[in-house]
């Protein structure tokens, strides 16, 4: 069948080795002595692990609705202009950069005495009204979520918008046009008409934009290493650093829990038919 | 996007992956042009061999001298600085008048003496012919006093014995035994007085004769020292001998015609006299007897001298001449930072020679890792580069490494290292066509 | 009266016509400037390329922890110099090294992507069969998932393949990739069910549908793939950085971050050059990659 060497391959690359990490997930790394659901339990109560969980959640709590808002806002904005394809292609352009790029562009933008400070305090110097601009360490104080978020958004934003502008291409135009006719105000036809039409794609791009904050974690490893500020501290970082230190079995059951995890919320969806 | 602009992209996408191909290769060519080129070779075990050469003098240890006949007035002088002589050469001639003057008075002054010397030991005789007759007289003397005591007191024994007849009877007075004992008491007295005399007189003969004995034995002496002259001292007697000698040295010299001959051969070194000076007490002719030695001394550097050794055979040559001799070295010593080498010659060896030419070639212990002294970087001599392999981006490529040796020995072309880390099969690299770095990737020359 | 209504009519429609330019010049000011933002960091990057380094030293020193003040940017440098293209193009055998690595491995992956999703593609979308909405579902959390969830499964299946430090390593996960799949198959879901059913009343084989029918009318569905596909493995880092050991097998996007910022100028040099064929990709294949793109959104 032509599925069968596709699958084949899935099979080996992804399940097989899957149910390997899920059995070592009962085993202790080094010895393999089966102990139960004790690393299920050494990831739940592992501190690193709250963190790493707590600062995920947040991140996605944040920049996903930002993102998503920011994007249709645009697209909305953007679906009748006659300059739509240059202005999108411009906008998808950070998707091409390669991520070391985008770090050292990074670096030399928010480092504590890089160019956006710069500008800062030379705008607040300049302008006595304001208060006086004290220079932000970005990288190492809270700021840090909002550099990863605003980085985030920067580089996702032009695919999200494309998204949303097939979305509402899809919508029938006669029956907006007919409301328009109709006299129904912007406000109305949001509310009446594209939202319920764009449930569909709503979810499909909050699942890509999920997508993208676990991708993302490519480039905030590259700006801030193995241990960044704990702000921006992720579920990846937690992987990452049990990986190199070579505890396995943590890895492995916390790799069983976000897998399981996802597969009930990927489930769930479809099961709705959201797909 | 129209067709066309599609097309041309696809052109230019093209153009562009031809292009990068190409720069592949050019880059990869400059790159590796750009590479130092070098050969290696291993260290090996192996000892360092350096020729010391020094140039140094040939000296006479013992230089001869001939002393000059005090109070002699020289006449001619025979011989120059560089002569050679032989036993009987003639060295000089003095003046003949004044040494037969000199010699005549000293003949006079020993005439002299000589008479003096005589009516001495005529005295001496006189003397002791008459502490022969004293003592003589004495003997005589005092035997008659001995006799004449003797016989008084022979004659107070026999009184005695008379008395003693006249020993009273045994019923006698007191008085009369009394009277009797007095009277032996007193011939006792007398008798041991007289003997006591007499011992007294023995005594004093005694001693008298004894003197007396003592001035026969000065007189004698007295006598044999005139004879032989020796009662003038030590001062006076070597003060005569030598005269005397003086007398016979210009006796010989005028039978000699007032020559003076060389005694040994050998080569005159220095002549200190010239005619119508008068001799004093010091030399006047210095010269290299043959039979004495010389030696050869040269001053080596700080850097040869960790060479040489006390004992080392070195080759000595002599300019002008085809002679060469191989001697050990007798001793080195330090002054101010250079060292100077001497090295006993032989007896006649070197004869007439004041320049010399030692040579020497050392060979070191072997040494475990020896290098070319091409290998060798730094001004101090103490970095090698050694041949690594690298990986890297392209690969596995070579590569060298710089390591800090310290630098034992060396000459011209080879030098012996020292470190931890040396192997015998490292690559060092013994010849590059550029200035190397530490991490540089190189090549090897290719021919 | 007919004519007053047609007054007012007008004016109303030229009013609103006015109303609907000033929107649509607002509209293209908002979006004007987010596209500026956007673009803005970018522009750095070509100016940064151009600069030698005795001025990206003296710009970026803040930076680099040498000096009080503010790091700046200027956007068109002071004293503008190839030397570092230069250096990259002519003196540095590596970069190629690299860069061929990196479009051998970019196309390996898309063949094989090519090889293996579309016919899979096509079997989710052509055929009906049990179990299809759930394996499907599978295929698309299988997508979802993050790498470092896959990092230590897939290390040791490599091993045990003996596939360690090998561009195999790298190559044959991501050619089983289910994302492909899933755009694929979005474009095969568009082609109407008839024609299918046409071709096979016509009595086609399936390998006959698929190549006549299938792959023309799914054509942007599988240029979107290629597109997505190119952009994503052109940049892969995390995969080549945890399987492949020898430097000199490794792409392009691990040979930057051994470029510090001291050599920013160095840096922007290598990013242009890595963006180059990402840029011509991007330019070749944008209207599917936006139809593309698309087809992931649209309800079924």
């Amino acid at each position: 069948m032509f599925l069968l060497p596709g699958f084949s391959g899935v099979m080996l690359f992804y399940l097989l080795p899957f149910f390997e990490v899920a059995r070592r997930s009962f085993l202790k790394a080094g010895n393999n002595t089966f102990v139960g659901v004790d690393n299920y339990s050494a990831v739940l109560e592992n501190g690193a692990f709250v963190l790493a969980l707590r600062n995920t959640l947040l991140y996605m709590a944040v920049g996903v609705p930002l993102l998503m808002g920011i994007s249709l806002l645009l697209s909305l904005l953007l679906r009748n202009l006659a300059l739509r394809r240059r202005l999108v292609s411009a906008m998808l352009l950070p998707m091409a950069v390669p991520a070391a790029v985008m770090v050292l562009t990074l670096q030399i933008l928010i480092d504590r005495q890089g160019v956006i400070n710069g500008v800062l305090t030379n705008v607040s110097e300049k302008m006595a009204a304001l208060p006086v601009f004290a220079a932000i360490d970005y990288l190492n104080t809270e700021w840090a979520l909002v550099v990863v978020v605003c980085s985030f958004l920067w580089k996702n934003t032009g695919y999200m918008v494309i998204l949303w502008l097939a979305g509402l291409a899809a919508l029938p135009k006669e029956v907006e046009e007919a409301a328009q006719v109709d006299g129904a105000g912007r406000w109305q036809r949001w509310h009446y008409i594209i939202r319920p039409g764009l449930s569909g794609s709503f979810f499909t791009i909050g699942m890509l934009s999920v997508l993208q904050i676990f991708k993302s974690y490519r480039e905030v490893w590259m700006v801030a290493g193995s241990y960044p500020q704990e702000h921006i501290y992720f579920l990846q970082h937690l992987l990452q650093n049990w990986y190199l230190k070579l505890e396995f079995d943590r890895m492995a059951a916390l790799t069983v829990l976000l897998s399981l995890v996802l597969l009930l919320v990927c489930l769930l969806l479809q099961h709705e038919k959201r797909f | 996007m129209q067709m066309e602009s599609k097309k041309k992209l696809w052109r230019g996408f093209a153009a562009f992956m031809a292009a990068m191909l190409v720069m592949t290769y050019v880059s990869r060519m400059v790159y590796v042009s750009r590479m130092p080129r070098v050969r290696w070779s291993s260290p090996i075990e192996a000892s360092i061999r350096n020729q010391i050469r020094a140039e140094g003098t040939v000296e006479v240890v013992n230089a001869q001298a001939i002393i000059g006949l005090e109070g002699l007035l020289v006449e001619k002088v025979c011989v120059v600085a560089g002569d050679r002589i032989e036993t009987g050469t003639v060295l000089y001639e003095v003046n003949m008048e004044d040494m037969l003057a000199q010699l005549a008075e000293l003949e006079a002054q020993e005439q002299a003496w000589q008479e003096q010397e005589q009516a001495k030991r005529r005295e001496a005789a006189t003397g002791a012919v008459r502490a022969q007759e004293d003592y003589d007289t004495t003997v005589v003397e005092l035997d008659r006093k001995i006799a004449e005591e003797t016989k008084k007191l022979e004659e107070l024994l026999e009184d005695l014995d008379t008395h003693m007849f006249r020993i009273p009877e045994e019923d006698a007075s007191d008085e009369i035994w009394i009277a009797w004992a007095d009277e032996r008491l007193r011939f006792d007295r007398e008798i041991a007085e007289k003997k006591r005399e007499i011992e007294d007189i023995q005594l004093e003969k005694d001693k008298m004769l004894r003197q007396a004995d003592r001035n026969i034995e000065d007189a004698r002496r007295a006598q044999s020292a005139a004879e032989s002259g020796l009662d003038l001292g030590a001062g006076g007697v070597s003060q005569l001998l030598e005269r005397q000698e003086r007398i016979a040295l210009l006796t010989a010299l005028s039978q000699n015609e007032g020559k003076v001959t060389a005694a040994c051969a050998g080569d005159v070194l220095e002549v200190m006299m010239q005619s119508g000076m008068r001799m004093g007490a010091s030399a006047v002719l210095r010269y290299a007897d043959d039979e004495g030695s010389r030696i050869f001394r040269t001053v080596i550097s700080q850097e040869q001298k960790a060479r040489v050794h006390t004992g080392d055979t070195v080759r000595l040559t002599f300019p002008g001449s085809a002679e060469e001799v191989g001697e050990t070295i007798d001793s080195i010593v330090q002054e101010n930072g250079s060292y100077t080498v001497t090295v006993r010659l032989e007896p006649g060896v070197a004869r007439g020679r004041t320049e010399g030419v030692m040579e020497l070639v050392s060979t070191s212990e072997i040494y475990d890792f020896v290098v070319p002294v091409r290998a060798l970087h730094n001004d101090g001599g103490n970095v090698v580069y050694v041949l690594e392999e690298k990986e890297g981006i392209l690969g596995t490529e070579l590569s060298v490494r710089s390591m800090t040796v310290r630098l034992l020995d060396k000459n011209e072309d080879y030098a012996a290292v020292a470190d931890e880390l040396l192997t015998g099969d490292i690559k060092v690299v013994t010849e590059c066509d550029k200035e190397l770095e530490n991490g540089m990737a190189v090549k090897e020359w290719g021919e | 009266m007919g004519s007053r209504l047609t007054v007012f009519a007008w004016a109303a429609k030229a009013y609103g016509r006015w109303r609907k330019r000033k929107m649509t010049w607002l509209a293209v000011g908002i979006c004007a400037a987010a596209a500026a933002l956007i673009c803005a960091p970018l522009l750095m990057i070509p100016g940064g390329a151009l600069m030698d380094s005795a001025e990206v030293h003296r710009i970026l020193a803040p930076v680099m922890g040498e000096g009080k003040g503010f790091a700046v940017w200027h956007l068109i440098p002071l004293y503008p110099t190839l030397d570092h293209f230069y250096r990259l193009l002519v003196e540095s055998p590596a970069f190629y090294q690299l860069f061929w690595n990196t479009v051998g491995m970019t196309a390996a992956i898309l063949a094989g992507q090519l090889a293996v999703g579309l016919p899979s593609a096509w079997a989710f979308a052509a055929f009906r069969f049990r179990g299809r909405h759930f394996l499907f579902g599978l295929y698309v959390v299988l997508m979802l998932l993050p790498f470092q969830v896959m990092l230590l499964p897939q290390y040791i299946v490599l091993q045990k393949l003996h596939l360690y430090n090998h561009a195999a390593a790298v190559i044959l996960p991501a050619i089983f990739s289910t994302f492909p799949v899933f755009i694929m198959y979005r474009g095969f879901t568009q082609i109407d069910a008839e024609v299918t059913e046409a071709a096979r009343l016509d009595g086609a084989g399936e390998m006959q549908i698929f190549f006549y029918v299938g792959l023309p009318l799914g054509k942007t569905g599988i240029q979107a793939a290629v597109v997505l596909g190119f952009l994503e493995y052109w940049n892969l880092v995390e995969q080549p950085m945890a399987f492949l050991e020898e430097q000199a097998r490794w792409p392009l996007s691990l040979y930057l971050p051994q470029i510090t910022v001291s050599q920013a100028g160095f840096a922007f040099a290598v990013s242009v050059m890595v963006l180059v064929p990402a840029l011509f990709v991007f330019a070749l294949g944008q209207d599917a990659l936006e139809e593309g793109i698309a087809y992931i959104g649209v309800k079924t």
